[in-house]
């Protein structure tokens, strides 16, 4: 018996073991996330601080930086607003019907329609790139918020069939079949059954769908320029044509980069639920 | 949707096939009425253009040189564009710069995993800061190795390199390649991160108990029971890291702009530079073709060695 207290004492390891992991995860946290940090405070320097080596930590923070940049942030942000968010509605709108009507109906040919919709991910741009800029062009849709959301929207439904697939095929099979008995209509089951039953499932899928369309860069900068270019185009112009500025441009792209950190911290257990559960067997 | 309104009703003869669970007819015309519209819609976006990527690339085009005209010339794109030196080059650097990024990926994520796989002090906000890079656009992060790190002038590993003692240190021209990998591993080490954690912790703590009794120490553990427990994780999480780090564009696009010369650009970059820089449609369109059989060759390699692995190991 006494051999019982010694062996769990075994499994968990020594204090200093311990505290050196901690030391080592603090130290990741320090080189992963200090780029970041830096580029936050920085936008807080004035410009002749920004470039003062070495670098000023202790300093006087002053907001003229991110107040300047809000005047060439503000169009490209209202940018991204539409075109993401546009993207992002009509993705669900598609995608959410597909899922439930693939995790819901027994068909043998299930499976490899959900395979196909991720297969279309593997699909490299480069692939689809020139044909959809002389089609674009040919529709006189380049530099409007439509040629940007009709891509995004193709990217991101897949995304969104796949992950709510994976949501939706955990869901009590006995609620559907009852509420099926009952007479309960197909989009009546869809709006008040399944979509709330899934609520955190979409969000999450939802957030994804904003992460990569905000951030994506490829198509935004082929068929975009001055009159509708999203944030991600924005901070490549700014870096060429302002590159001179450090800490304004590190303001801006402060900026830049809110909406997206904001919504990945918060979907970030989700998210990889969604891509797992399904891929891992 | 107009569309998909249609496509069920010409589509209803097939619908008696394909089994439906309770009243035949009705459930595979509603089963088609909410699946089509997506369906369609993604092959449209995603599908069409390819057919139009291989028409164009066997025309000579120059967008804004309309005076040349557009002609046919079979596969002479492709043998100009495709069998030459340079592209020869620019594919071993795209294959170089993702086994480079998913090997640092694969260790640094690993590493990070079993560390947070424990309870210490602060732990969900040390998870969620080194989570952050993933959510950080691809520009971003060329602007922060261009500029903030590695800048000849005021870059902060260029200052600390110069304390040391390193002088003329500019790696983003000395090792262009190599530092968009790091660049990339950056940004992509987080999705490993959470994928083996979340495989490390699904292990019931049982399995470890029993190989510690049996004596396993803590590289025992890890390597009979932990490694095995992670390979699928592994042959997931690179599929998914390759298909996206095999066209990384943005890092390239403001860390180095593909150079110096073409020695930091990758398949993807080049598609773009020929068609969207350079305005040649045909000669671009038939390097996006390659890209793609090329791309999907080796996923399908990977995904077999990866399956023989995972096969191998359970």
């Amino acid at each position: 018996m006494s051999s019982v207290p010694a062996q769990t004492k075994e499994k968990s390891p020594t204090p200093w073991g311990h505290y050196l992991q901690n030391a080592v995860l603090y130290l990741a946290v320090v080189v992963i996330f200090g780029p970041i940090f830096w580029l936050i405070v920085t936008g807080f320097k004035t410009d002749a601080a920004a470039y003062t080596l070495p670098p000023q930590i202790l300093f006087t923070p002053t907001l003229e930086q991110y107040v300047s940049a809000l005047q060439s942030f503000r169009g490209p942000f209202f940018n991204s607003l539409v075109i993401v968010g546009a993207s992002t509605i009509i993705c669900l709108l598609l995608g959410i019907p597909a899922a439930f009507a693939l995790s819901f109906y027994a068909n043998p040919r299930n499976e490899s329609i959900v395979f196909w919709f991720i297969t279309t991910k593997a699909l490299p741009l480069a692939a689809v790139l020139t044909p959809l800029f002389v089609i674009f062009r040919y529709l006189r849709l380049l530099d409007t918020p439509w040629a940007l959301i009709i891509v995004f929207t193709g990217m991101n439904t897949p995304i969104v069939v796949w992950m709510m697939y994976q949501f939706m095929k955990d869901l009590p099979k006995e609620i559907l079949e009852a509420a099926q008995v009952d007479g309960v209509r197909l989009w009546q089951m869809l709006f008040q059954i399944v979509i709330p039953l899934t609520r955190a499932g979409i969000a999450s899928t939802a957030m994804l769908c904003v992460i990569f369309a905000w951030n994506e860069f490829l198509f935004s900068v082929s068929f975009t320029a001055i009159e509708w270019q999203p944030l991600s185009v924005a901070v490549a112009a700014q870096q060429s044509a302002r590159g001179q500025f450090w800490a304004q441009l590190s303001a801006f792209t402060t900026l830049a980069i809110i909406v997206p950190v904001i919504v990945g911290w918060l979907t970030q257990k989700q998210l990889v639920r969604g891509l797992t559960s399904g891929a891992i067997k | 949707m107009e569309v998909s309104d249609r496509i069920p009703e010409s589509a209803n003869a097939r619908g008696r096939a394909s089994g439906p669970r309770k009243a035949p007819a009705s459930a595979g015309r509603e089963r088609r009425s909410l699946l089509y519209p997506g369906l369609i819609v993604v092959v449209i976006i995603t599908q069409i253009p390819f057919l139009l990527t291989i028409y164009l690339s066997l025309q000579s085009w120059n967008i804004i040189r309309p005076d040349l005209g557009r002609r046919f010339v079979g596969l002479g794109n492709y043998t100009r564009e495709i069998f030459s030196a340079e592209f020869g080059t620019i594919l071993v650097q795209t294959l170089g710069l993702a086994a480079m990024s998913l090997a640092l990926c694969s260790l640094i994520g690993l590493g990070l995993a079993l560390l947070l796989n424990r309870d210490f002090f602060a732990k969900g906000l040390v998870q969620t800061l080194l989570v952050t890079p993933f959510f950080i656009m691809p520009t971003v992060t060329g602007l922060i190795w261009k500029n903030e790190l590695f800048s000849p002038n005021f870059g902060l590993v260029t200052w600390f390199a110069g304390l040391v003692g390193l002088e003329s240190f500019n790696p983003m021209a000395q090792y262009p390649l190599i530092m968009v990998s790091t660049m990339v591993a950056w940004q992509w080490e987080p999705l490993f991160m959470l994928v083996l954690l979340a495989g490390l912790s699904a292990i019931p703590e049982e399995e470890k108990e029993a190989a510690r009794l049996d004596g396993c120490g803590r590289m025992g553990v890890f390597r009979h029971i932990e490694l095995p427990h992670l390979l699928p994780y592994y042959r997931m999480v690179i599929l998914l890291g390759s298909i996206f780090i095999l066209q990384v564009f943005g890092e390239i696009y403001v860390g180095t702009a593909g150079g110096p010369g073409t020695s930091s650009m990758n398949l993807q970059y080049l598609t773009f530079q020929t068609g969207l820089v350079g305005w040649q449609v045909g000669a671009a369109s038939a390097i996006g073709v390659a890209t793609l059989v090329i791309t999907i060759a080796i996923l399908t390699t990977l995904l077999r060695t990866m399956n023989a692995v995972v096969r191998e190991g359970a």
